[in-house]
């Protein structure tokens, strides 16, 4: 090893001493003692003031020989000299200084002075405590900086802790929102589908307790068949992330069956959303409700509806066939009574030969019935014309009325042969044309007639009146007969209805005249108006409108 | 955890050596008597700890309730001294210690034999008659003092406040220190201590008494000492030379001549 060589070019430091005239040195450094920007004091060892400098005398307001002898508690504040037997003693004396101690000072005027101690004890050669060196510094600004720290720490302190109660209170408001719903299942999981929450709604419908199924994927929850079959049905592969997507588009309920922790299969109808904090995905919630005992009563009122439906049809069926047999049998008996009642008046007329009175009366009550059994077949096809669905349109015609009720009187004075019942028919010379069904129109006068006639006594009268009026064509039907209740007269229009008058003296009739009479009237734009007085008698007026038509038809 | 442990109890002398246990007042920890027990390991059993919350103790031990009185500090010194099975106790309690001292006495007067007094006062604010020395704003302005100022609180501060990056050392060296304490607790000890009230308990203790007085002290008033002598029965009060309120350690060698002079007296039985 070469000798060690003093470096070259190196930078250090050498000191030169300067040469500085005897004394300088001394009384510059009595100045920096007395003028520093700091108060210096120095105390014997148990804390009297020895020595001070002239900042610290300036600082306080006191003449430096006014502070020797002084303790340094006497220029503490109380606090501060409890402070001072309690720490700063036993510091200095045990440690041999103190750094910053922080204390007020009381200046002559008793305002105070925020300073610092820093202590340092002097100890003899023979280590026995000599003196304390104490340094001061006034702290005015920077214990108002602290204070102000402090402030502002407990501030941002306070504040950030009302800000976690509010949080903490929020989330156990929600918790508890969430938690009340127990008809609603809510399952909240992270962002990987493991259940962070499971609400009391989900424990009593699944049976599972929160505590077992938190912390653990939500597949083991809904089941990975049942899951693989909505996937299925969603059309998507039957991966958990790709599946809960999958829902969330779908975005409206879907029934899932699920096994609940007992075993039982019930049907939940489940909806999920994502849970998003701002931007980032943290997690999905599924809502539902348990849906088994809806779709079972849903299923049960659909049975109950088509059950009824069908008997409804079944009803109609059978009503349909019901008119189809009236109808049928009708017509088919049509003829045959026709037929009868040729021959009967054949008979009747003496064309097949001299008659004895006993045979002229059978004849004559065999052609009285016929005559009935006619106008019935006539009554049920009209009504079956008028009143069915599928409603043959009558066809109508204009026809002189006066001579309808002219003709009609053979009929009405067969029917009333044998009775003592004056029959007088009133119409105009002048023709009374409707517009109307020739067949119908002779309905409504035979049936009018045939009823005054049945419910009149023997030595009353039946008044048929024809007149053209500005309100129409009137047809009045007028009896001195036994009358109706008023209650019987408002129901008399009604199909099959007998009055009870009718019932009591057994006049025959099947209830359906008038009510042929009424749907007929109306068929042809007409009205029908009953009057009645029980023991009186009876009238009705029938009114059908005047046509241009009917006019035209009778002048051409 | 066991009372020895939790008080970071030290053992020093003659196992079967007469107890003499030593309890530090409120600011620093069993260090104060550094000066002083070793006088008496000769001799005595010398037995020195921390109060729950001080020095070396279990910091998590540290209950409010409890420490809200100077019983719950006094029953910790029984605990001890119950764990250790000590019998014949001297007990030197310095300032808020002599105070535990007469409660634990009070407590268990079966295990102690003598109690020293050093700077003691039961009573530190003003009432009446009695001149305490504080006024309630005094001890207002010290709690003050110690939350704008205490040395725990300057280490939790000390990065910003010292804002002296070049001398992180600064901060260490204050929260090194043997004083240091939680501020919080610091804050609830000098409550307990300075707003506690023992008078009516003095009559009460029944074992011989020594009360030491320093001159010029400012927490316990020459009055104050005297009053505590005059109010347990037989107690003897010394005054020293000594100024201050720590004459353990401002004067070591005078307060243990009157410690020794006291253990020596032939008390009638």
């Amino acid at each position: 090893m070469p000798p060690e060589q003093p470096r070259q070019g190196s930078h250090e430091h050498v000191p030169v001493p300067v040469p500085v005239p005897e004394g300088v040195l001394e009384e510059e450094l009595a100045l920096l003692y007395d003028e520093a920007p700091f108060g210096y004091l120095s105390t014997t060892p148990d804390g009297y003031v020895v020595r001070v400098n002239a900042t610290l005398c300036t600082w306080l307001g006191f003449g430096a020989d006014e502070l020797l002898g002084l303790h340094l508690t006497d220029l503490l504040t109380a606090g501060g000299r409890i402070y001072h037997e309690t720490h700063y003693a036993p510091m200095v004396q045990m440690q041999g200084f103190v750094r910053e101690i922080a204390v007020d000072l009381v200046r002559a005027d008793r305002s105070r002075l925020p300073v610092l101690l820093n202590a340092t004890l002097v100890r003899t050669p023979d280590g026995e405590p000599r003196l304390v060196r104490v340094a001061v510094f006034d702290a005015t600004q920077r214990r108002a900086y602290e204070r102000e720290l402090v402030r502002a720490r407990d501030e941002q302190g306070a504040e950030l802790k009302a800000r976690a109660e509010q949080a903490a209170s929020a989330t156990a408001t929600v918790s508890q929102i969430i938690d009340a719903a127990t008809n609603t299942l809510l399952i909240a999981t992270d962002a990987d589908m493991i259940v962070t929450h499971f609400n009391r709604g989900a424990e009593q419908m699944l049976g599972h307790a929160a505590e077992d199924v938190v912390g653990r994927p939500s597949a083991g929850i809904l089941g990975v068949e049942e899951t693989r079959r909505q996937a299925d049905a969603l059309g998507v592969t039957p991966e958990s992330a790709i599946i809960v997507a999958a829902l969330v588009r779908h975005g409206r309920p879907r029934d899932w069956r699920i096994t609940t922790r007992s075993g039982e299969t019930r049907t939940m109808s489940l909806s999920f959303t994502e849970i998003r904090d701002g931007q980032r995905l943290i997690g999905y919630l599924c809502a539902g409700e348990d849906v088994s005992v809806r779709l079972r009563i849903e299923a049960a009122q659909a049975a109950a509806l088509a059950r009824e439906l069908e008997s409804v049809a079944r009803l109609q069926e059978a009503d349909r066939m019901k008119d189809e047999v009236v109808s049928t049998i009708s017509h088919e008996l049509r003829t045959p009574i026709a037929s009868i009642r040729g021959y009967g008046e054949l008979l009747a007329d003496g064309d097949l030969g001299e008659l004895t009175a006993a045979q002229s009366g059978a004849v004559e009550k065999m052609l009285r019935n016929a005559a009935r059994l006619s106008a019935l077949v006539e009554d049920l096809l009209h009504l079956d014309r008028i009143g069915s669905a599928d409603e043959v349109p009558l066809h109508l015609v204009p026809h002189d009325l006066a001579a309808l009720v002219v003709e009609a009187r053979d009929s009405l004075d067969q029917l009333a042969r044998g009775r003592d019942v004056t029959l007088d028919v009133r119409v105009p010379d002048e023709p009374v044309l409707v517009l109307s069904d020739a067949q119908a129109l002779e309905r409504v006068v035979l049936n009018l007639g045939d009823n005054a006639l049945k419910f009149t006594h023997d030595g009353g009268t039946v008044t048929l009146t024809v007149a053209a009026t500005d309100a129409g064509c009137v047809l009045t039907v007028a009896d001195t007969g036994i009358g109706m209740s008023e209650e019987d007269r408002t129901r008399a229009r009604g199909r099959f209805y007998r009055s009870s008058e009718a019932y009591r003296l057994a006049v025959p009739g099947t209830g359906l005249g008038l009510s042929v009479v009424d749907a007929i009237v109306a068929a042809h734009g007409g009205s029908m108006e009953v009057e009645s007085t029980l023991g009186v008698g009876t009238s009705v007026t029938v009114v059908f409108p005047t046509s241009d038509a009917a006019a035209v038809g009778a002048t051409a | 955890m066991s009372a020895i442990a939790r008080h970071g109890v030290s053992l020093s002398g003659p196992e079967d050596g007469q107890p003499m246990m030593f309890a530090h007042g409120f600011g620093c920890d069993q260090s104060m008597w550094r000066y002083v027990a070793p006088a008496f390991a000769d001799r005595y059993r010398v037995i020195t700890f921390d109060h729950v919350g001080s020095g070396g103790s279990d910091v998590s031990a540290y209950d409010p309730d409890k420490y809200s009185t100077n019983a719950g500090y006094a029953a910790d010194v029984v605990e001890i001294v119950r764990e250790l099975d000590l019998h014949d106790v001297v007990f030197v309690g310095h300032s808020v210690s002599s105070m535990i001292g007469a409660l634990a006495v009070i407590e268990a007067p079966e295990r102690f034999d003598r109690l020293v007094m050093v700077s003691p006062s039961p009573r530190y604010i003003d009432d009446g008659d009695y001149t305490g020395g504080f006024s309630p704003e005094d001890i207002d302005e010290l709690l003050e003092s110690l939350s704008s100022n205490f040395l725990g609180w300057s280490a939790a501060m000390a990065p910003v406040i010292v804002g002296n990056p070049d001398r992180p050392a600064l901060g260490e060296e204050l929260t090194a220190s043997f004083c240091r304490m939680d501020p919080d607790i610091a804050r609830r000890f000098a409550t307990t201590t300075f707003l506690s009230d023992n008078r009516a308990d003095l009559p009460m203790v029944g074992v011989p008494t020594l009360v030491l007085q320093c001159s010029r002290d400012a927490i316990a008033p020459a009055a104050v000492g005297r009053y505590v002598a005059d109010t347990i029965p037989g107690a003897t009060l010394v005054q020293l030379d000594a100024t201050g309120h720590c004459p353990n350690l401002s004067a070591p060698e005078e307060t243990i001549t009157a410690i020794e002079g006291f253990l020596r007296q032939r008390v009638a039985p």
